[in-house]
């Protein structure tokens, strides 16, 4: 036994070793400099649960030996904190209580870890995160804000015109009145009204787009249509180029090129690019100064890609794998901050996506955005909420329409719900999904211009999966769920407009039956 | 009032005496004694309040930066510093000396505790000095934790 003792005094962990009642046979060095109680009053200690308190009520060091003792097995405890009695210090510790055989009896060693350290760093680390966090988007607002500054001499002068033309129309209604002779120039007064009404309605749209690309901000994902956010960015930047005589192409492959995106973030990537291709291209001067931005999607629709390319002055191949880092630039001191693609590559990777550099053939630059389609980067934005839960009963739905607007109510609805959307505006691509990933439940829109529900479904019942379908269509087409209720084993049937709890009652009905 | 390790410094001639207040830990810097070039460092702990394991990495990562042929010598070591240096490798290094410390004693007539402060030359054989109680200036003080593994940093 001597033998164990002085094993147990090299020990780091601080051990006491106690009988049946508790009373302490033997403690290690380290138990008495981690509680600070000296022998003389360790010996005055009479049971070990007199020896600490627990601070948090997390540890029932009674209720852990009497288990231990009762049923002669290792007992461990939650994580608790606790205090030495005469000491004010506390610390965070795991309490493990082992039964050991001496003699003819059992005596129990009382293990200490101590994790007052770790839980220290990790409280630190939390807050550091969160300060990391909020400076992190003041750098994002401060670059928008850097932005707008430097697209401002382009957009007054963009707003100029329609001044221009409201004043000039003015002057003309003011010469017709003073004539006297309304009715014989109605259609010019009609005209100069109409150039008035669409000159200041052209300046609300460049103001209110520069505000909202300034003032909005959260981080909040929804469907959006790219082609029409990538118009925005153009608006922007427009008139920019126009000033330096720069030609800016939009190319786009599609009409709706839908995905799953921070619409003001991708905005603001885009106005760092096109700004940087602006100023690369001024620069450069060449004969045909143009700016190309293109909008894409891959053959199966996994992959949306956004470029953009200029003829300028190219990037350096010394410099080609720092341009992405923070705070650097080739402008000179006060003309650039160095966030700009730095911060883009962060919004880009926020969205699961990628953006790379590649030298234009020729001259200039390609700078490629690889962005997830919708429904896969609908799923890992939800599958990373999933995992940080710790209650794991999501619910997972694919829900399928061509109408943005109806995924962005699924997802507002339950975004606070144990339930997962992952929105899908094609059947087609819907289809790829559903052979990759297990979902609970598919919500179909009836009436989809590629194909109707009951063609989806049939799609879906011949590959064998069972999933429950639920059909999301107006009053006019109930008739087609009842149909195919049998013939497809269709569960249900969301009726448009429709509630929270309409779906909820529906998505109930669709899980009960596929239970049984 | 923050207790973050504060540190200064006396230079009387080749000697750089530091005086370190506060917690050695995770946070605590010894940037402005790495610099000192003197061919002797004594260190004071008098006030020092506290030190974790991670302060413990922080020390020894700065002793490394000291030349092996400057010497050391710890003083007036509370302790918590004591406690340290008989249980981790490093803290003190070898060649290094402890010239001052204090040890926990108790006065049973008063009932109180101590903490004296002794020279390790007046330490013989891990016996801890007789000490008469300073209150009650009567009775002898009881060494108050196990001389064999207090004194262990004499040997």
């Amino acid at each position: 036994m001597s033998n164990h003792l002085e094993l147990l005094n090299q020990l780091f962990e601080p051990i006491v070793l106690v009988d049946k009642d508790q009373r302490i046979v033997h403690y290690n060095h380290n138990f008495t400099t981690f509680s600070k109680l000296s022998p003389r009053k360790l010996k005055k200690i009479e049971k070990f649960s007199d020896v600490f308190i627990s601070v948090d009520k997390k540890i029932d060091l009674v209720k852990i030996f009497s288990e231990a003792t009762s049923e002669n097995k290792t007992v461990l405890s939650m994580e608790g904190e606790v205090q030495f009695s005469d000491s004010l210090e506390s610390y965070v510790v795991v309490v493990k209580i082992i039964p050991v055989k001496s003699n003819e009896d059992f005596q129990y060693l009382i293990c200490l870890n101590d994790l007052s350290i770790e839980k220290n760093i990790f409280d630190k680390y939390k807050v550091q995160v969160s300060e990391l966090k909020n400076s992190y988007k003041q750098l994002v607002h401060a670059d928008k804000l850097k932005s707008i500054g430097e697209l401002t001499a382009g957009i007054s002068h963009e707003i100029s015109n329609p001044l221009t033309i409201a004043s000039g129309s003015t002057e003309l209604l003011e010469i017709f009145l003073e004539s006297g002779d309304v009715a014989g120039n109605i259609d010019e007064i009609r005209e100069a009204i109409e150039n008035i009404q669409s000159s200041l309605l052209r300046i609300n749209k460049i103001t209110l787009n520069m505000k909202k690309f300034v003032y909005k901000d959260d981080e909040k994902k929804e469907y959006v249509n790219l082609n029409s956010v990538l118009n925005s960015s153009l608006e922007l930047v427009g008139p920019s180029f126009a000033q330096q005589a720069v030609e800016l192409k939009f190319e786009s492959s599609k009409e709706d090129v839908i995905a799953y995106a921070n619409e003001l973030r991708i905005e603001q990537v885009l106005v760092n690019l096109l700004k940087n291709a602006l100023d690369a291209v001024v620069l450069a001067n060449p004969e045909k100064r143009r700016v190309t931005l293109s909008l894409d999607t891959s053959n199966d629709g996994e992959a949306i890609f956004i470029k953009v390319l200029d003829n300028g002055s190219g990037v350096e191949g010394s410099i080609t794998d720092q341009i992405f880092n923070p705070f650097f630039t080739t402008k000179e001191v006060g003309s650039g901050t160095g966030m700009g693609l730095s911060l883009s590559s962060q919004i880009i990777e926020s969205h699961q996506g990628t953006i790379i550099h590649q030298d234009n053939i020729g001259a200039g630059s390609i700078f490629t955005i690889e962005l997830p389609g919708v429904e896969l980067s609908s799923y890992l934005e939800n599958e990373s909420t999933i995992s940080n839960l710790d209650a794991i009963s999501e619910l997972k739905i694919l829900v399928i329409d061509n109408e943005i607007s109806v995924l962005n109510l699924f997802s507002s609805l339950f975004q606070d719900e144990s339930i997962s959307i992952i929105g899908s505006t094609r059947p087609l691509e819907a289809l790829n999904i559903l052979d990759k990933l297990d979902v609970d439940v598919v919500i179909a829109d009836y009436n989809m211009p590629e194909m109707n529900g009951s063609e989806l479904a049939k799609i879906i019942r011949d590959k064998g999966n069972d999933v429950p379908i639920v059909y999301l269509t107006s009053e006019d087409f109930k008739q087609k769920f009842l149909d195919d209720k049998k013939k497809l084993n269709i569960s249900s049937v969301i009726i448009k407009p429709f509630t929270k709890q309409s779906i909820l009652d529906s998505l109930n009905l669709s899980i009960g039956d596929s239970n049984e | 009032m923050s207790d973050k390790l504060t540190t200064k410094y006396d230079i009387d001639g080749d000697t750089a005496i530091v005086y370190f207040k506060g917690m050695i830990d995770e946070d605590s810097e010894f940037e402005t004694i790495k610099g000192l070039s003197n061919k002797t460092y004594i260190f004071d702990f008098d006030e020092v309040s506290l030190i974790n394991s991670c302060g413990i990495r922080e020390w020894v990562n700065f002793l490394e930066t000291i030349p092996k042929d400057v010497s050391l010598t710890y003083r007036n070591c509370r302790q918590i510093i004591i406690e340290q240096i008989n249980m981790v490798h490093g803290f003190i290094r070898t060649g290094a000396c402890v010239e001052s410390f204090y040890a926990p004693y108790y006065c049973e007539s008063c009932d109180e505790e101590f903490k004296v402060h002794l020279k390790s030359v007046d330490v013989k054989d891990s016996k801890a000095p007789v000490v008469t109680c300073s209150k009650c200036q009567k009775s002898e003080l009881e060494f108050d934790a196990i001389e064999q593994q207090y004194f262990q940093f004499i040997k």
